[in-house]
């Protein structure tokens, strides 16, 4: 047992220094498993069964939804249906105070669950609604604020690449998870928009938008669907059980490329282009999850969760303390880290300790993704923050101080969230996606 | 240096492009096998799950040559500029490390116990499949010796301004 434990810790100090020291987070993960085994295995043994375990971490047919899904969202940011859900969006708000502001959540939730992408959600709303919200009046930074503190939306709405991902080292259904994540999607929505109704009633020189007819409210809508019916075909064809995830996100690139070339948004030779796009990022997850499998079996193998979990149980037996714990770290570690990273890490530690006290593992599913997009937008460091200031012509410091009251309402929604369990389970309960 | 990255660069994207475009036809084709005709065939999940490991470590390469795999530099950026060089050099020198051992070793020693390993469904052994890791393993390695030769000589700043999507 000396070995594994000893293994433990080149695992532990090693991820911990590479990632501080800037290496590359699947490098820092893969090299520190690698040296971790050899101490276990010796040289020759460690380097196979590492390269082994990668391997498989990557051939698998579920995770191949992941790339088809990237490419569905890199096809739709290029394919002209921005302004199609923002417009959709201004109707969908009416004229309630703060109005534009208002607006900009919603399409940022529209347009984030179709691309699931946070930062081109944030790049491509902001981009239209930042003037038009400078020209009513609106304080440019509260305006970016709005933008950047609603476009993690989509990474909970499914369809989800972050929820794929969880699914993979939890072994949870994925259509569980996508049905899960509404209602926490929902809590975030929701949590930035009473935000903004209360920043709009205290700033009452905001005008409000004028009244659009009802016939040209139709015409909008009417619009937007093409855009939004992807989500039916994905996630309807998923709870019917006529696809696999994997198929329904082949389904969802042929249909977005119909909508593309239909609104003569992509032409043929773009699409080399974007499909060299949507490699990048499916690589950039795709190393992750391969040397994260390495990690896993070492970490099962070494028995750390047993570890962490003696001592998280010798610390307190509160649940309550427990999973508070929990997500302060969570917090901690999203400020500096993207989701999926994170996710494909700590799973392995906490989902084995939460379980015992009987919480289901889709809700950890969900309060674990809710907590990580706390993060991608959390100070000082957020690629989400970072370019919603840009595309505002900002400097972060003045968006940071107009972004707290919106951090103070989403981590009251991260409590919701976490000590709600129905806001999770209800829905794919309803479903009969998990046994009640 | 500059031509053979430049050739390797054009080299992976085209690749890239291709498996990319394969593997969505293939999946496609079998939704459409399923739905349409009743019949799924084996060869189409096996064929798609190989396509996905070359494009996907293919394009890990690519994005090496970019040095745009996420990582965490807040605090390497507080570091003073001399330090935060021999970061950068350390940073290069760990990813080496990582594909000599991981994909060039390991892959070798993969590829070699499973070279006439048959596949279900389709007509080819396990074995070269596996090449895929020695390869990258190799090309990574040169992409992180150009970069440390471009940050001694200035050519590259020490952190890269990178803003990709988060993931």
């Amino acid at each position: 047992m000396e070995t594994a434990l000893l293994a433990g810790l080149i695992l532990l100090v090693g991820i911990v220094v590479l990632i501080a020291l800037a290496v590359p987070i699947a490098v820092a993960i893969g090299l520190s498993s690698v040296i971790a085994i050899i101490a276990v295995l010796g040289v020759d043994r460690a380097v196979l069964t590492t390269s082994q375990q990668m391997f498989a971490g990557i051939n698998s047919f579920t995770l191949l939804a992941i790339p088809f899904f990237i490419l569905a969202g890199v096809l739709m940011n290029n394919g002209g249906i921005a302004s199609r859900l923002i417009d959709a969006a201004k109707v969908l708000v009416g004229r309630a105070p703060g109005s534009l502001a208002q607006t900009n959540v919603v399409a940022n939730s529209l347009f984030g669950s179709v691309s699931g992408a946070a930062v081109a959600a944030a790049a491509a709303v902001g981009t239209v609604m930042g003037p038009r919200q400078r020209e009513e009046g609106y304080d440019r930074s509260f305006s970016a604020a709005v933008n950047v503190a609603s476009a993690p939306s989509g990474m909970l709405i499914p369809p989800s690449n972050t929820f794929i991902v969880y699914s993979l080292v939890s072994s949870t259904s994925i259509a569980a998870l996508f049905v899960a994540g509404y209602g926490p999607g929902l809590v975030w929505v929701l949590a930035c928009m009473i935000v903004v109704y209360v920043y709009s009633k205290r700033h009452q020189g905001l005008k409000t938008t004028d009244r659009v007819s009802f016939g040209v409210a139709v015409q909008t809508l009417v619009k937007a669907i093409p855009s939004l019916l992807m989500i039916v075909i994905v996630i309807g064809g998923i709870l019917v059980g006529v696809f696999t995830p994997t198929e329904s996100a082949a389904i969802a690139v042929v249909y977005c490329l119909v909508l593309g070339f239909a609104y003569r948004a992509i032409k043929v030779r773009d699409l080399p282009g974007i499909l060299l796009n949507a490699t990048k990022t499916t690589a950039i997850v795709m190393l992750l999850v391969g040397v994260s499998t390495a990690m896993s079996w070492l970490m099962s193998f070494a028995r750390i969760p047993d570890l962490i979990s003696d001592s998280l149980l010798g610390l307190t037996d509160s649940p309550t303390v427990i999973l508070i714990l929990m997500m302060i770290i969570l917090l901690i570690v999203g400020t500096f880290m993207d989701p999926t990273p994170a996710i494909l890490i700590f799973t392995p530690i906490f989902l084995p300790i939460v379980m015992e006290f009987g919480i289901h593992p889709v809700h950890f599913g969900t309060m674990i993704v809710y907590n990580l997009c706390v993060g991608t937008i959390t100070p000082p460091v957020g690629n989400v923050l970072f370019v919603g200031a840009r595309v505002a012509g900002l400097r972060i410091e003045p968006v940071i101080s107009k972004l707290i009251p919106f951090l103070i309402a989403l981590i009251i929604g991260l409590f919701l969230v976490v000590f709600v369990p129905e806001l999770s389970l209800w829905l794919p309960t309803q479903l009969e996606l998990i046994a009640p | 240096m500059h031509a053979v990255k430049k050739a390797s660069d054009r080299f992976l994207a085209a690749a890239c492009v291709v498996l990319f475009a394969v593997l969505v036809l293939t999946v496609v084709w079998q939704v459409f096998t399923r739905q349409v005709l009743g019949s799924s065939s084996a060869w189409t999940s096996e064929l798609a799950q190989y396509l996905f490991v070359w494009l996907g470590l293919f394009g890990a390469a690519l994005v090496f040559a970019e040095r745009g795999h996420i990582a965490v530099d807040f605090l390497v950026r507080k570091f003073p500029d001399g330090v935060e060089k021999a970061t950068a050099l350390f940073v290069q020198a760990a990813i080496i490390a990582f594909a000599g051992l991981i994909l060039v070793w390991g892959g070798y020693r993969v590829a070699a116990q499973s070279w006439s390993q048959a596949l279900s469904g389709l007509p080819v052994t396990v074995g070269p499949l596996y090449l895929v890791m020695p390869i990258t393993g190799i090309l990574i390695i040169f992409y992180a010796v150009f970069h440390i030769m471009a940050v001694l000589r200035g050519e590259e700043d020490a952190i890269e301004d990178t803003e990709p999507d988060v993931i």
